[in-house]
């Protein structure tokens, strides 16, 4: 496929087809789609809390196959080592010398499932690489490939044994999605679409064929077109109004009694860059207070913290920003 | 000869049994007499049945022996002086006396002889004025009145600061900024404080959208037959690169909230 034209316009029926050739792969997940896409625009990163088993690694590689970039996985363990991540250097018997062994951090896609299973350290290496888009292993730095996204999930339910993020590290991601149960009728397609599987025969033998061996065909765009869809979002207008939008919010969740720590400044950044993004995915060459309401849970809910005396009156987070939200516009 | 030198060991034992200290300890300490030698039936401490009986005796083992038993016996004595152990000592299954045995123990104190006692609390009648109970009265009055206070002063109060101080409306919040945009005389500022009133005016007036979360009303909106195309709008006016809308359409826009 030819890369989009620059307006806003064609980049969004790109954007639109990449939902679609996920959508035919993973059913009812369309916000996290979006989400990702939004991260993937915005050179941002992302956290998924949710169950397992709610296709977050088969949807990732879904749009990492649709955007033919470079795709790893890494499962988060307690006993997981920084240059199990990022690399390191070997000794080379034939040469006697050292060879850089590069980690899988070296990609476009990376999914770092149950990201709090690891070690602080660990945690602290990746994010770090996260931030910098550089690693060094021994004296020398290495820039890491562009596009660069992660998508880190962690399960919100199940703590014993986990090294929960502290809010310095979770404010790196710009975006924190909650995943939902599919609706019944999405239940519904995803076993209707599992009942036609059917067998995978090989080598003599055969096994059950997964939604994973439908991922394949032509990847929907390039490179190319990521770039130029990147470039389309800083073309996305930002009127004075929206912005003042943005800066209510922000400090909002600074002067509310029930937190004790609002908003960063960088908060206010990731909504103003996802606002656009979102713009652009849905087709508008301006950013509107819908685009800042519908991501504010997700750029604003992981940055806040309650207070002793709101934990103690049983509220949540949730709740003190849909009263932020809903106090702004009444 | 042999009896004679049985005869002089049963005397040997008895001198020395007899010129030997007596048994001797300090009050409320135990003193251990082991295989105590006496003579005829089986004995047991006679029970302590008021609390004045100055020693306490606990049997720890008997053991039959010719013509009687050997006792161990620990005796706690809690008052001091010079007592005979027989005493509080009685046949075994007998309901009253004591055994005739004569074993002296010494029980000693290092405070001086006689108990101090405190002096008996002599009672005192209570003053009719100022008194305990006068003092619960008063307390209690104090306390009804401040309820009182609290109950219908405090509402009363409140009442009138709430009518001092009413909550300006959506509606006046409105007026001023729409009077101002008539004038073309609105700030960035001001704008973003129209735009949100605005949509808090809809989220109010349509009912199925005003239990959604914030997040979730607005895309409804847009939508709504009614307030899609006054939101569209606006948003074309507020938020387009161009702002390609007329001050005579701006002001149609806001007509709907200016009733």
């Amino acid at each position: 496929m030819s890369a989009p034209h620059p307006s806003s316009g064609a980049t969004s029926t790109w954007l639109q087809s990449i939902r679609d050739r996920t959508g035919e792969i993973v059913v009812g997940q369309d916000i996290v789609v979006e989400r990702t896409l939004i991260a993937l625009l915005t050179s941002g990163h992302l956290l998924l809390e949710g169950m397992p088993g709610l296709a977050k690694t088969l949807l990732v590689n879904t749009v990492s196959k649709a955007l033919h970039l470079d795709f790893r996985r890494i499962q988060f363990t307690i006993d997981l080592l920084p240059s199990d991540i990022v690399g390191t250097e070997i000794l080379d018997e034939k040469t006697g010398g050292f060879r850089t062994h590069k980690g899988p951090i070296f990609t476009n896609l990376l999914l770092a499932d149950e990201i709090n299973r690891a070690a602080p350290k660990v945690q602290g290496a990746l994010l770090e690489a996260m931030q910098e888009r550089k690693v060094t292993l021994g004296a020398e730095t290495y820039s890491l490939p562009t596009p660069f996204l992660v998508i880190a999930t962690q399960n919100p339910i199940e703590q014993s044994g986990t090294f929960e993020l502290p809010e310095a590290q979770l404010d790196r991601f710009m975006l924190c999605h909650r995943l939902s149960y599919p609706t019944p009728e999405e239940e519904e397609e995803i076993l209707r679409r599992n009942m036609r599987l059917g067998v995978n025969k090989k080598d003599g033998g055969a096994v059950a064929k997964t939604e994973f061996d439908l991922i394949g065909g032509d990847a929907v765009g390039t490179t190319e077109d990521l770039v130029a869809a990147t470039e389309a979002v800083h073309g996305i207008h930002v009127s004075d109004v929206f912005l003042k939008h943005v800066i209510d919010v922000v400090e909002r969740t600074r002067q509310h009694p029930d937190l004790e720590l609002g908003c960063s400044p960088r908060a206010g950044i990731s909504l103003l860059k996802a606002s656009r993004a979102r713009a652009l995915i849905h087709g508008r060459d301006y950013v509107i207070p819908e685009d800042l309401f519908a991501l504010a849970e997700d750029v604003c809910l992981h940055r806040i913290r309650l207070s002793y005396e709101a934990l103690a009156e049983g509220k949540t987070p949730k709740g003190i920003l849909n009263e932020i939200l809903e106090a702004s516009v009444s | 000869m042999k009896n004679w030198l049985l005869a002089f060991l049963a005397f040997l034992f008895a001198t020395t049994h007899l010129l030997g200290e007596t048994p001797t300890q300090r009050v409320g300490l135990p003193l251990l007499l082991e295989d105590l030698y006496l003579k005829g039936p089986l004995l047991e401490p006679v029970p302590r049945t008021t609390r004045e009986i100055p020693l306490m005796l606990r049997m720890v083992e008997v053991k039959p022996a010719q013509d009687g038993f050997r006792y161990t016996i620990e005796v706690q004595g809690l008052d001091a002086g010079d007592y005979n152990l027989g005493e509080f000592l009685r046949e075994a299954q007998s309901e009253s006396g004591h055994s005739s045995h004569q074993v002296p123990i010494t029980i000693t104190t290092a405070l001086p002889p006689g108990l101090p006692r405190p002096a008996e609390l002599q009672p005192k009648p209570l003053p009719r004025v100022g008194g305990y109970r006068a003092l619960l009265w008063v307390l209690g009055l104090v306390w009804v009145s401040g309820l009182v206070w609290v109950l219908f002063a405090g509402r009363k109060n409140a009442n009138s600061t709430a009518t001092i101080t009413p909550e300006p409306t959506l509606a006046e919040r409105l007026e001023p900024l729409l009077k101002k945009a008539s004038q073309e005389e609105l700030n960035t500022d001001e704008r973003a404080r129209l735009e949100r009133l605005v949509l808090g005016h809809w989220r109010k007036k349509v009912p199925e959208v005003a239990n959604l979360p914030t997040s979730e009303s607005l895309a409804h909106l847009r939508k709504h037959p009614e307030a899609s195309p006054l939101l569209l709008q606006l948003e074309r006016w507020l938020h387009s690169r161009d702002s390609a809308v007329s001050d005579e359409e701006i002001q149609e826009l806001l007509t709907p909230y200016r009733s």
